[in-house]
Parts: C-alpha cells; sequence; structure tokens
C-alpha cells in the first residue's frame, strides 16, 4: 500500500512558520502537517505553534477540530478516502463502498485497531466524468471500477490519473473570453493605467477555487483551462489595485491540481509576468503561492475564507473579524477582468459594473446529454436552456445549484434571472427518473455537513428536516407533522446566520410543495 | 424570580467605548411607534429604551454580541431574512416589526430547538439554577410546536475541578464561555470545537478542567445562562458536618457576597445584609460566625510589613533578591494565573496567604486554643464570592495548623440556594453581631471585595505607620479615591513627606523609616486576567509598571465583588451597584484601618507575640507557590 512520509513534523512546522512570518495566517499551511500525526505527536506540534505563535493551544486544536470528520485520526499508512456521489453514479459508488468496507474489514469513518487504515468519505467529486473518484493517501484514482480495487489497495495500479484529470473533456461552448490572446490584456493596461504608487504591502488578492457546493465544477474547470488568462487578470488586479501578494486557494478535494499549478507558476515567473518588475515594469511586483484547505466548501462565503486564512474557525462573520486584508474575488471574475481590460481598459475600475453586463459563465449538470461548462446571455428562458443542454424531458431544475428551490414545467417559459445565479453559478437538471426524495436527502445531508455551527436554526433545524424526510420516505407519518416542519423550514430561511442556512431548505420546501400538488413522474414513492 | 431586565449596553469592561453617536439622530418606527434614535444604536437597545421587551439570549452586557442564537430577531422593513436585534446598528431610518408573525414563529421554533437539545430541562428541581435559568426565562415565549424526542443525557459530567463543574449536556452553544475565557479574561482555556451539529464547548485536546489550565475564577459560570457550568457546590458536606455533633462548625464571611446575596433574594443591587446574614447562618447551625474582615486586616499587616521590609532590602541593603513590584496573593485566580502563564515572576508575589486562609490557619491553632477543643473536631467553612477559593482551600501547603486550615468554601450562591431550601427568608431576619474572639466588621477589610480595595486599605496602614500622620492629613476622610474604580489598570503615587517612628509592631523587622523620607511610593491596581496580562507584560519589557513598588491584582472584573461565586447575572451596572454598597460600608464602619482594630492588636499582643513577618507568622500565615506549565495543570 502507498505509505505516507513521516518527517519530523518540527522542521516542516518552521518552513511554513519562516515562510509566512510566524503569523496566525500561516495556519493554514501547517494544519495538514498536524492533521496525519498520532494524537500525541500532534499535542506536542500544537504546544510548539503555540509558543510560536503566542495563541493559546486550544485555539489550534479548535482549528482543526472543525474539519475533522470523524473521531477516529486517519490511518498511519494507508487513508482511504471514496468521493460521495450526489446524484451521479450512485450505485456503483454503492458497491465500490460495500467492497470496501469488506476488503478493509472497516466501517466509513473508522480506524483500524493498529491505526495503520483508515476508511472515510471524502467530499463529491464534481465532474460525472472523473467519477467514482477514490483517493489513497495523496494518490488520486478516477472512474474506478470495483475489480480494480485490489490492484488500487496494494499499490499496484497502473492508472495516470493525473493526466486524466488535467485533460478532463469537460464540455464547453463557446465562452466570450476563450478567443483572448494571451498577455493582450495586461500590456493594454501597462500601457494606458498608471500604476498604482500605493502599493499596498499587506493586501492579498485571493483566487478562489471552491465553488461552495457540490456538482459546480466551474471554478476547477476554468482554471486548469484558462490558467495563464486567470493569472493575467490577478495581475491586472494586482496592478490597479496595487496589491504585491496573491494565494490560489484550492478545496481540499482539488489538492491534487497543487504540483501542476505551481508548476506553471514557476513557468510565468521565468516569462516575467510574476515576481519583481513584471515585464519590465519598475515597482509592479506581484507573486502568487498555492494553499490546499483542510476542507472543502469554506469558500461557498467569503468571511468564511477569510477567516480560514486568517487562522480562525472558517465560520460566517464570527467574532467580528473582517475580510481584509484578503480580497477575495471567484475564477471567473479574473476572466471577466481579463476580458474587460482587453476590450475597455479606461473601465477597468469599475470592474464590477461592467462584468455585470457580461454573460454568466454557468455549470451544468444532471439529467441532461451535454452537461459542462455554458455562458447563459441575460434574457435566456429556462426552456431554450434545456433545449440546448439536451434536457428537453427535464422535470425538475434548480437555478443557483442545491441551495436553490426546484423549478417546475410551469416555470420554463420564465426568463433566468442573473440574481438566481448569484449564490452558486449551477444549473442542476432532474429527469423524469430522478428519485426527488433521494435528491433532496442528499441536500440536506451536505447542508447538515457543512454548516458551521454557529447558529441554532442551521444546526439544530436542519437535522429535523431531514429526519422528517427519513420518517416520510420510510412511509410512516411526518412528525413533527407536515404544517409545524414547513414553518420550521421557513424560520431556518429567515432567521439562520449566513446563505448556507437561508438556502438550505429551499429544495426541501419545493418538493413539499410539489408532493402536494401530486406531479406524476415517479419522483415520490 | 427577577423580572428580566433590558439593560443598554454600557461600557463593557475591556474598556470599549459605547459604540453610537448621540449626536446624530435617526427617526426610526418600531412596532408603528415613531421614535428618534442616536446612530449607532442597536435595535434592542432603541426597543428598550421604550419599554419593548425583545428576548435575548446568547447576549450579555460584558460582551461583544455575535447574535448566534438567534432568538432576539425582528423584521426589518425591505429585508428578507430578520436580523438580530442585539447587534444590528441602525444607520437609516427604518421599519421594525419585533411581534409580527413571522418573528413569533421563528421565535416558538428557535426555543423548541433550543430546548430539545438542552438536556434535563423537565428536571429542573434537581438543577442548581432552577429558578434563575435564562433558558428557562424563556420558556414563555415558546409552545413546543414541535413535538421533538427530549435529548437523553450522553456526556459524562466533568467533576475533576475542585471548582467548575461541566454538565456539557446542559449547553446550548452559546459561547459566551469561550468569549469570557478568550477575550474578557485572556486565558484561552475554552474554545467552540468540532463543527455543525457535533459543535461542543472544550479545552484543549479535550483535557478534564481539572487538568487545564483553568484558572477557577469562575468569570463563565457567571456567564453561563444555564447550568451548563456551575460551580463545585460542598454544601451538603457542611450541613453533615453541623449535624455530626462531635464537630464544632465555624465560618467565616467575607465582605462580597454579603454585598450581593440581597440580589439572590430579588432585591435591587446594592443592599448589604451583612448582620442578617450571621442570624441566618446561626439558624442553619453554624457554632460560630466569624468576619473576613479580622484577617483581611491581619493580610495588611502581614502584607504591608513584608513590603516595608522588602523594600527596606531592596533600597538599603541592595539585596537584589528584593524584587518589585510586590505583587498582592489573595486572589487565588490570579495566584494560578501567574503560576501558569508567569511562573518566573513568581518571587514577585507576597508570601502572604489570603484572607480565607490566614483566618484557617488561626481558627486550629489559636482559636482552637482558646475555645479548648480539639483542632480535629473543628470544622471550617468560608462565605466567599469566589471559586478559585474551593481550590486554593485544598491546596497541600494550606495546612499549617497541621490539619487543613479551610476546609470548604461556599459560594455566595450555593448559600443562597442553602437559605432557600432551609426556608430562611433572609432579608427579613433580625440583625445580630459576629462571635469573639475575632471582633466586628471594620471598613478597612471591607474595601476587600472591590477593586482597589486591598490597596487602599494597605496604604492607610503604610502611610500612617511610616509618617506617624493621620491618613486624613493625606486623603480627606482616608476615601483614597485615585485607587477607586472600574477602570482596568488604575495608578497611584504617594509621596512621604516626612517619617515617625517604628511602632513597636514592626521593631523587630525595620531599626528605622529614615530612608523613606521623601520617598514616593508607586503602585498601581489591576482588575480582569486580561488588564493582569498587559500590566505583566509592561513590567517584562521593561515598561512603566516595572518601577511600580506594589501591585494589587484581582482575577475577576471589579475585584471579589464580580467573583465567580456571585450572584447571575451580572453586569457592569450591577457590579457598580455592590462595590457602591462596599464603600457605603466603609464609610458607616468606627474603625477604617486595620492597625486599628482591636482584634488584631489583640493578636499579636496575645499570640503573634513577635510581631508581623515573624518566624511564628511566616509559619502560620504566610505560604509558597508552585511554577505549573502554560499547557495543563
Amino acid at each position: 500500500m502507498p505509505t505516507k512520509q513521516n518527517d519530523s513534523p518540527i522542521e516542516a512546522i518552521n518552513i511554513q512558520l519562516e515562510t509566512h512570518c510566524s503569523q496566525r495566517s500561516s495556519l493554514p499551511f501547517i494544519l495538514p502537517i498536524l492533521q496525519n500525526l498520532s494524537l500525541s505527536d500532534a499535542e506536542s506540534s500544537m504546544i510548539y505553534l503555540s509558543k510560536k505563535l503566542d495563541i493559546p493551544p486550544v485555539e489550534i486544536s479548535s482549528l482543526i477540530s472543525f474539519f475533522n470528520r470523524s473521531n477516529s485520526p486517519s490511518g498511519r499508512q494507508t487513508d482511504v478516502r471514496l468521493c460521495k456521489s450526489m446524484g451521479f453514479h450512485k450505485n456503483q459508488i454503492k458497491d465500490i463502498a460495500q467492497a470496501l468496507q469488506t476488503k478493509l474489514n472497516l466501517g466509513f469513518g473508522e480506524t483500524s485497531a493498529d491505526g495503520n487504515c483508515s476508511l472515510r468519505w471524502a467530499a463529491c467529486a464534481d465532474d460525472p466524468q472523473l467519477s467514482p473518484m477514490l483517493w489513497v493517501n495523496d494518490q488520486v484514482y478516477t472512474q474506478v471500477k470495483v475489480e480494480e480495487l485490489d490492484e488500487i489497495l496494494s499499490n499496484n495500479s497502473n492508472q495516470d490519473s493525473q493526466s486524466k484529470i488535467m485533460h478532463s473533456s469537460t464540455f464547453t461552448d463557446g465562452l466570450f473570453f476563450s478567443e483572448l490572446k494571451p498577455e493582450l490584456a495586461i500590456k493594454s493596461i501597462l500601457k494606458k493605467v498608471v500604476l498604482n504608487p500605493n502599493r499596498a504591502k499587506s493586501d492579498v488578492l485571493v483566487c478562489n477555487v471552491d465553488e461552495g457546493e457540490p456538482l459546480a465544477q466551474k471554478s476547477r474547470f476554468l482554471l486548469t483551462k484558462y490558467f495563464p488568462l486567470v493569472m493575467e487578470g490577478m495581475l491586472i488586479n494586482a496592478f490597479v489595485a496595487g496589491i504585491e501578494r496573491g494565494l490560489i486557494y484550492l478545496p481540499n478535494r482539488y489538492g491534487y491540481l497543487k504540483a501542476n499549478l505551481e508548476h506553471e507558476l514557476s513557468e510565468l515567473r521565468k516569462r516575467n509576468l510574476l515576481g519583481v518588475d513584471i515585464l519590465g515594469w519598475k515597482g509592479f511586483n506581484f507573486d502568487v503561492e498555492v494553499l490546499v484547505g483542510l476542507g472543502d466548501y469554506v469558500g461557498r462565503e467569503e468571511s468564511a475564507l477569510a477567516a480560514f486564512l486568517k487562522g480562525y474557525r472558517p465560520e460566517f462573520d464570527a467574532r467580528g473579524i473582517s475580510t481584509l486584508p484578503y480580497r477575495i474575488l471567484a475564477v471567473d471574475q479574473f476572466l471577466k477582468i481579463a476580458y474587460l481590460a482587453a476590450n475597455s481598459p479606461y473601465n477597468i475600475k469599475n470592474v464590477e459594473l461592467e462584468s455585470c453586463q457580461l454573460p454568466a459563465i454557468v455549470s451544468i449538470s444532471g439529467d441532461c446529454g451535454q452537461p459542462g461548462i455554458y455562458q447563459v446571455q441575460n434574457g435566456m428562458r429556462i426552456r431554450e436552456l434545456l433545449q440546448r443542454v439536451g434536457a428537453d424531458d427535464a422535470c425538475v431544475l434548480q437555478i443557483g445549484g442545491i441551495s436553490a428551490p426546484l423549478k417546475t414545467a410551469e416555470d420554463f417559459d420564465q426568463i433566468i434571472n442573473p440574481f438566481d445565479l448569484q449564490q452558486a453559478a449551477s444549473i442542476i437538471v432532474y429527469g423524469p427518473q430522478t428519485d426527488l426524495l433521494e435528491a433532496v436527502k442528499d441536500i440536506l445531508s451536505f447542508f447538515h455537513e457543512t454548516s458551521c455551527g454557529q447558529c441554532v436554526p442551521c444546526r439544530n433545524g436542519i437535522p429535523v428536516l431531514m429526519k422528517s424526510l427519513q420518517a416520510y420516505a420510510g412511509g410512516k407519518k411526518m412528525r413533527p407533522a407536515l404544517p409545524e416542519i414547513r414553518s420550521l423550514a421557513e424560520t431556518i430561511q429567515l432567521a439562520s446566520k449566513c446563505r448556507l442556512g437561508q438556502c438550505a431548505p429551499n429544495a426541501f420546501l419545493s418538493v413539499l410543495e410539489i408532493a402536494e400538488q401530486d406531479l406524476r413522474g415517479g419522483m415520490l414513492a | 424570580m427577577n423580572p428580566m431586565k433590558t439593560e443598554p449596553f454600557q461600557t463593557p469592561v475591556d474598556g470599549r467605548p459605547v459604540e453610537y453617536n448621540a449626536e446624530r439622530l435617526i427617526d426610526i418606527i418600531i412596532d408603528n411607534q415613531p421614535v428618534s434614535v442616536p446612530e449607532g444604536i442597536t435595535i434592542h437597545e432603541a426597543a428598550a429604551r421604550m419599554g419593548i421587551f425583545i428576548p435575548t439570549l446568547c447576549s450579555h452586557p460584558d460582551l461583544h454580541p455575535d447574535g448566534d442564537c438567534r432568538v432576539c430577531v425582528v423584521e426589518v422593513e425591505g429585508l428578507q431574512t430578520l436580523q438580530t436585534s442585539c447587534n444590528y446598528r441602525i444607520t437609516q431610518p427604518i421599519r421594525i416589526r419585533t411581534n409580527s408573525l413571522k418573528v413569533i414563529r421563528a421565535r416558538e421554533n428557535i426555543l423548541d430547538l433550543l430546548f430539545t437539545k438542552h438536556c434535563g430541562y423537565w428536571d429542573f428541581n434537581n438543577c442548581s439554577r432552577n429558578g434563575n435559568c435564562e433558558l428557562q426565562a424563556l420558556a414563555r415565549f415558546s409552545n413546543s410546536p414541535l413535538h421533538l424526542p427530549k435529548k437523553e443525557p450522553e456526556i459524562a459530567i466533568d467533576h475533576s475541578s475542585y471548582s467548575i463543574i461541566r454538565e456539557m449536556d446542559k449547553c446550548i452553544l452559546c459561547r459566551r464561555c469561550v468569549q469570557v475565557c478568550q477575550e474578557m479574561q485572556g486565558i484561552g482555556c475554552l474554545e467552540v470545537s468540532g463543527h455543525g451539529e457535533s459543535t461542543y464547548i472544550s479545552t484543549f485536546m479535550d483535557k478534564p478542567l481539572g487538568d487545564s489550565v483553568c484558572i477557577n475564577c469562575g468569570q463563565c459560570v457567571d456567564r453561563c445562562p444555564t447550568a451548563a457550568l456551575h460551580t463545585n457546590d460542598s454544601s451538603e458536606d457542611v450541613l453533615a458536618a453541623i449535624a455530626d455533633p462531635r464537630k464544632h462548625v465555624v465560618i467565616q464571611t467575607a465582605p462580597a457576597p454579603r454585598a450581593a446575596i440581597a440580589e439572590c433574594f430579588g432585591i435591587e443591587p446594592g443592599r448589604a445584609l451583612t448582620f442578617e446574614l450571621n442570624t441566618a447562618l446561626r439558624q442553619i447551625g453554624f457554632d460560630k460566625v466569624f468576619d473576613t474582615n479580622f484577617s483581611a486586616d491581619l493580610t495588611i499587616l502581614e502584607e504591608g510589613a513584608e513590603l516595608l521590609e522588602r523594600l527596606y532590602h531592596g533600597l538599603v541593603l541592595k539585596d537584589d533578591q528584593a524584587v518589585f513590584p510586590q505583587f498582592t496573593s489573595c486572589s487565588p485566580g490570579w495566584v494560578k494565573y501567574l503560576e501558569h502563564f508567569y511562573p518566573e515572576m513568581i518571587p514577585n508575589l507576597s508570601s502572604a496567604k489570603s484572607p480565607q486562609q490566614m483566618f484557617g490557619a488561626l481558627i486550629k491553632t489559636h482559636y482552637a486554643k482558646l475555645a479548648n477543643l480539639d483542632p480535629g473536631d473543628i470544622v471550617t467553612v468560608a462565605l466567599m464570592p469566589c471559586t478559585a477559593k474551593k481550590f486554593e482551600c485544598e491546596r497541600p501547603e494550606m495546612a499549617s495548623s497541621g490539619f487543613q486550615d479551610v476546609d470548604y468554601a461556599l459560594t455566595t450562591v450555593e448559600m443562597a440556594n442553602l437559605f432557600k431550601r432551609r426556608g430562611i427568608d433572609l432579608p427579613n431576619l433580625e440583625k445580630s453581631d459576629f462571635d469573639d474572639p475575632f471582633g466586628s466588621a471594620t471598613g478597612s477589610g471591607v474595601i476587600f471585595g472591590a477593586t482597589g480595595g486591598v490597596m487602599e486599605a494597605a496604604l492607610r496602614t503604610v502611610i500612617e505607620l511610616v509618617t506617624g500622620d493621620p491618613v486624613e492629613k493625606y486623603f480627606s476622610n482616608a476615601d483614597i479615591q485615585p485607587v477607586r474604580g472600574m477602570e482596568g489598570v488604575k495608578k497611584a503615587s504617594v509621596t512621604l513627606p516626612k517619617t515617625g517612628p517604628v511602632p513597636t509592631l514592626l521593631q523587630n523587622i525595620l531599626p528605622s523609616f529614615d530612608w523613606l523620607q521623601g520617598a514616593t511610593l508607586k503602585v498601581a491596581i489591576a482588575h480582569g486576567i486580561a488588564n493582569a496580562k498587559k500590566v505583566l507584560d509592561d513590567i517584562k519589557a521593561g515598561g512603566e509598571f516595572a518601577s511600580y513598588h506594589f501591585i494589587e491584582f484581582m482575577a475577576c472584573p471589579g475585584g471579589c465583588l464580580g467573583g465567580g461565586g456571585q450572584p447571575i447575572p451580572t453586569s457592569p451596572a450591577i457590579r457598580a451597584a455592590r462595590a457602591k454598597a462596599i464603600y457605603a460600608e466603609d464609610q458607616a464602619y468606627p474603625v477604617r484601618k486595620s492597625h486599628e482594630n482591636p482584634a488584631i492588636m489583640k493578636i499579636y499582643h496575645d499570640f503573634l507575640t513577635e510581631g508581623p513577618c515573624s518566624h511564628l507568622s511566616h509559619q502560620l500565615l504566610h505560604t509558597s507557590y508552585t511554577p505549573r506549565s502554560k499547557y495543563s495543570n
């Protein structure tokens, strides 16, 4: 089995402390080192860190515990993680799960008695083409079949998943920036816009690659396919705003991208597109590092991500921690910046206003002939979109990811509202074969796991919705009764502290409405 | 029980200014009533000023409102979601509904969720907060719409600490304890762990509280809305001792509980029940009721003498073992804090014990002889505002009498609960005096209960003994105002223009006072550990306080009157009222200087004949300290 390296943790910690000036913001870079240690090694490392950063040690253990998916530590030699299913490959993943449990003699969330081996769930693999996806330590395997498991577990597989991932052929139609010539945008800015003399030494420009929910794979796709253009967008933003430091934030499930990205960054440095005096402009300094987060979906919410980058628990607006000095933008925003810079450089300072006019870039998935990354023009109707993606028999869809309510056939003549896509630039299509109840269960389960736990309605209310759904699916009477459950769902929407809680009951409430209207089509048992 | 009070947000303990602009008024409408409010005020406070009550849970007058529980949500016209009134600051004209159907339903659902996560709401008569529980008080707003199953107890109760018990099945994750420990006190023993539904409050590596760096200050207990955190109540053991005919059970009462216990009986803060308490305690069955003021005065003599001796060694004999500033040592939470986090500064700590412990040692030696009792049959109990005193009396070195000097320390709340269980109506009892031979209350002893009180008592004595002048010559009415008040760190300096002869009491340790002629004594007072930390870091860095001579440190904001065992709720206004009561008592007593306490003069005449800081004093009344790790106990 592929084994882990067990170097001295203190040395590794010291390297990160030095790179990040022994500030609390070095914690996100250090915690992955601690996560793989035994309990007693972790304790002494945390005490060491506590001394160096001058913070109580419980702050560090608290931050790590936020990301622990189970109470048992990861296996010292072998840590097996199977990516959850969310609407596709459900049966295959179930089969693989069962096979893994048998072969390893472990349940999910358990570690072997000798501490060497562990089996856990990982975040959903967003790209159906890569799923079923399996991690063994840092090695990722795609399109896994049950028959291949023995080879994989004994480290004998010749799967070259890395290249499969990097060249995954996600469908995309012509995106408005895809024809942009490289370096055109940055050079036009350099000629026409004055360098901001106040270089903000402390600000950090963050490229957020974390979509915020499963099935939305837009950021990952755009980053890998258009990396040089994304970096140009970052450069332009850095030039105009006067920022010298950049960060690419990868959620844990995209950790396999790190090596490639760092390679590409070093190529950019060689061409003087990163570093000191970029493209010969004196004083224009900008460089970027890559951070793989400890968890997934933290980047859903800016203030949570900023808190994490500062070394605090990634909770929405907790303790009044402001997002400064991090400026967090999604991948496609940098592409829009590059596009605008190339076409109307003098308007670059109003980039937010201008980019609203550009078409939305959306990840479309589910029961459709051609899932992928699309651009959605303002004014497009739902029916039009469904035709484009090959989903003529769609019954229900969510505009705005799993956070959105369900739209049924009677809504299909509506114009797609760009505001709906703000929470998540993702559209999910459900065909006639979909078991809506299962889908809603998966959705609530996602919100349940991703909830930070600060506020009562989300933390304690979502489990009640989930239990009621189980009762309903089991043919039992819903408890609490339907009107009370509906009232609770509405309270969660209205009283939760952040958008995660506020959106969590949307799909659930839609399904209740649909059930009431008694639509046909194999949705409800 | 106390009707729910809505207090406007006053200056929080860390000195942050109130965040609104009284100059600029904004017109708003609350529940169809128009009103003008200062810009920046919260909806909750604006409503309170109009007499509109909005229930809250996680917000607290001493803490930053995080808006986590969502109980206080209201409707703001134009906004789709409900807003928490505790931290929504008004900056524009808005229309607010505090009781629309949406709001009422939300409140009911949220409370229902809270109750079903709180284990034991049906077992309330076994709960120490029954009748004074913030969650219970909200029951009238809920009607259990969801009919959810009640939560069964799952988590083992943490009994590991002498002072504080953690019953985490009752925790509703308001996070106040975390804010208190991290920010208000600056210790960082507790933090939120896990996430989502499995969030819980824990110590580092989930260690039991008794194994952690908890200093036992109990500020978390004071602010916990339920009984998730409560004191380690030994009143049953005390009652068993009282019931035992062989045991002679004596109790000493401290000024801070006396000033606050009335609050447990529904009385406004600020009325001291010192003498009614004596009657109540005798009704419970205590054989003797003594006044801790006596040993507070004793502490002043011992610690004052120690200061003078240290100054003599340092300034005249140039002994570099005599380090400055001298730190007071009567706050056991503060002492444990220093032992954990600044053990290298232990030599700065006064070697004098706290009044509680000095008294215990004397009771089982001098008093035992006087009363012709076997000290093994004496049980000493202390009524204290303090949770750390429970730890202090169990410290191994606190057995100078040959027995555990103080057997039990009970808190104000525990004693009030005991009275209630016995049907004793404390506020309406007759007054009665303390027992001899330890005399009656003094002003100098009583002010120990407030921050700056120890320092003021010490200065009254030191100035008089050194100059030979009455202290009224330097401070009108002997009220040393610069050391009083709720500011986090206070400073004062006293120049000694003349010196007199050394009084007989101190002649064993000092030949003369001439070397103090014209000297300026620089003193400081810090209360709350966050402020203590500021001063300690300043001293370590060679800052201003490094040149000071004497610093009073109290672990609890407000001093002992804000202790972990004091009545709940607490707030800056309540602590100010308690302080007022304490200083008013000081004014009323005929004896206001420790060295003039007749019982003190007698003890040095009859028992501690060699005077303060003598061999016998050191044996009984002084102690040593234990360096501890910064990460565990």
